[in-house]
């Protein structure tokens, strides 16, 4: 997946950090069909530790205790769909 | 550019209609086009606005539309911008007139989606997003937005409460509009005793799934005067968009489209933020109604659900917000609501807007926004002296 919003056309690849912070999220209650067995699960918006922001899910998260933003997160690389972080607290 | 009119709108009631979308696209036109007081045979063409169609196993939206009108040989084009499609049609509708390659154009819009489960209709809603950073990880519709209500929470001190009152607002206006898919007053207790659907966001903060048709006719001066309506004139045209995956675009509390949109319209128009006496604003979700009364220059950075708190966007306040119910509870037929939002300023600016209309109303704004912002159409209306 090669992402670019800048209208660059030097583009390279680079691994990211795999930890960041989570800058907002939500909890889908209502999912598309596809997401329906995830659930519970957040949508966040995460900051990397390069800066670099992305979006990803994070599995078991049913209430907004489970997550605090500014929490620590980790890339998991087990999932076979998206992108999958896990809180680093729980790791 | 030459000055345009808009001079007939059509709206159809919105909510769960049992008709197909074609349907709801012609019977809006028609209306317009009986409103302006018009052979259909004067439409020189039509951006048709629509962008579940497929939802429907219909595409040719534009064709269809122009053969029901009995002017099959004029050109139509669908357009799509998910939630802006209805101001972009306009937009582009404006174009025509205004560049004088046209003098009398169509811009329709419908959405037929009550066919359609929640389940079913939550992942044709998220497809309006970027698949790859957005649904494809899960977010939802209301998932990008609640995303960007808990960051205005955090940055601003927005509350939950403070939402509610703007779902409690929009719903008291639209029980005075005889369109409106949820035309009943709600208290700010039932929006706080609803289930979340993403949190912070819930049931009530959230805009109706609708079917739903709406049109306007524009034309230009000679035109609109040989045919007495040259009454609502388009003072002001934005158009503008923004990074489409929130991720990226690494802002969330504001979105730039509709600041751009807006700085365009307000300067075409030679107006200031003071000149609007209503505003037609893209609710999908209450957290969006703030968004846009902050973007729009209505009221500072984290002080739009203040306002609300406190009335100032009632329909009888300083600057009155949503008079026709918004999308939150007129609703939001998606490929409707933008051109929804100009039959509304128009009656209004006419004073044609019966139990709602807003005392001495000259000038009307309409804020159509696409997905979270990826596009944005911002329209001046203007009462002609």
């Amino acid at each position: 997946m090669i992402r670019c919003t800048c209208g660059g056309e030097r583009i390279a690849l680079r691994e990211l950090p795999p930890e960041g912070v989570v800058e907002s999220y939500t909890i889908p209650r209502v999912s598309a069909a596809e997401w329906i067995r995830h659930v519970p699960y957040a949508w966040a918006v995460v900051k990397l530790a390069d800066g670099t922001r992305v979006s990803g899910w994070i599995g078991g998260i049913a209430a907004p205790g489970d997550l605090r933003l500014g929490e620590r997160v980790r890339f998991d690389p087990g999932s076979e769909l998206g992108l999958k972080f896990a809180r680093v607290a729980a790791l | 550019m030459r000055k345009v009119f808009v001079v007939g709108v059509g709206n159809t009631t919105y909510g769960k209609l049992p008709f197909a979308g074609r349907e709801l696209a012609a019977e809006a036109s028609r209306e317009a086009i009986h409103d302006a007081g018009l052979d259909a045979a004067r439409i020189e063409g039509a951006f048709v606005a629509n962008a579940f169609g497929l939802a429907e196993r219909q595409g040719l939206a534009g064709p269809l539309l122009m053969s029901a009108l009995g002017i099959p040989d004029r050109p139509a084009t669908t357009v799509e911008a998910a939630c802006a499609s209805g101001g972009a049609a306009f937009r582009e509708a404006w174009l025509n007139v205004a560049s004088g390659a046209a003098d009398v154009f169509l811009a329709a819009g419908f959405e037929k989606v009550s066919h359609l489960d929640t389940t079913t209709a939550t992942g044709y809603f998220s497809y309006g997003s970027d698949g790859w950073a957005e649904s494809g990880n899960g977010a939802t519709f209301p998932g990008l937005y609640a995303t960007m209500a808990r960051a205005h929470m955090q940055r601003y001190g927005t509350t939950e409460e403070q939402l509610a009152r703007i779902a409690v607002k929009n719903h008291a206006n639209a029980a005075r509009n005889p369109k409106a898919h949820l035309p009943k007053t709600i208290t700010v207790e039932d929006v706080m005793r609803s289930p979340y659907v993403a949190h912070p966001l819930k049931l009530y903060d959230a805009c109706p799934f609708s079917d739903g048709g709406a049109a306007a006719v524009l034309a230009s001066e000679e035109v609109a005067r040989s045919l007495g309506k040259a009454d609502v004139e388009v003072l002001g045209v934005g158009r503008a968009g923004s990074i489409a995956s929130l991720a990226d675009r690494g802002e969330l509390t504001s979105i730039p489209a509709s600041k751009l949109a807006a700085k365009q319209a307000f300067a075409q128009a030679r107006l200031t933020r003071e000149d609007i006496d209503l505003a037609e604003v893209h609710d999908c979700f209450t957290i969006a109604e703030v968004l846009a009364t902050e973007d729009l220059g209505f009221f500072a950075p984290g002080e739009g659900a203040k306002a609300a708190e406190q009335g100032r966007t009632m329909r009888d306040g300083e600057l009155p917000i949503n008079v026709s119910g918004g999308l939150k509870a007129k609703g939001h037929p998606v490929g409707a609501t933008g051109l929804g939002q100009i039959a509304e300023l128009v009656l209004q600016l006419r004073g044609q807007a019966g139990a709602r209309q807003v005392r001495d109303a000259d000038v009307g704004l309409a804020h159509n926004v696409g997905a979270t912002g990826g596009s944005c159409a911002v329209h001046i209306l203007g009462r002609a002296r």
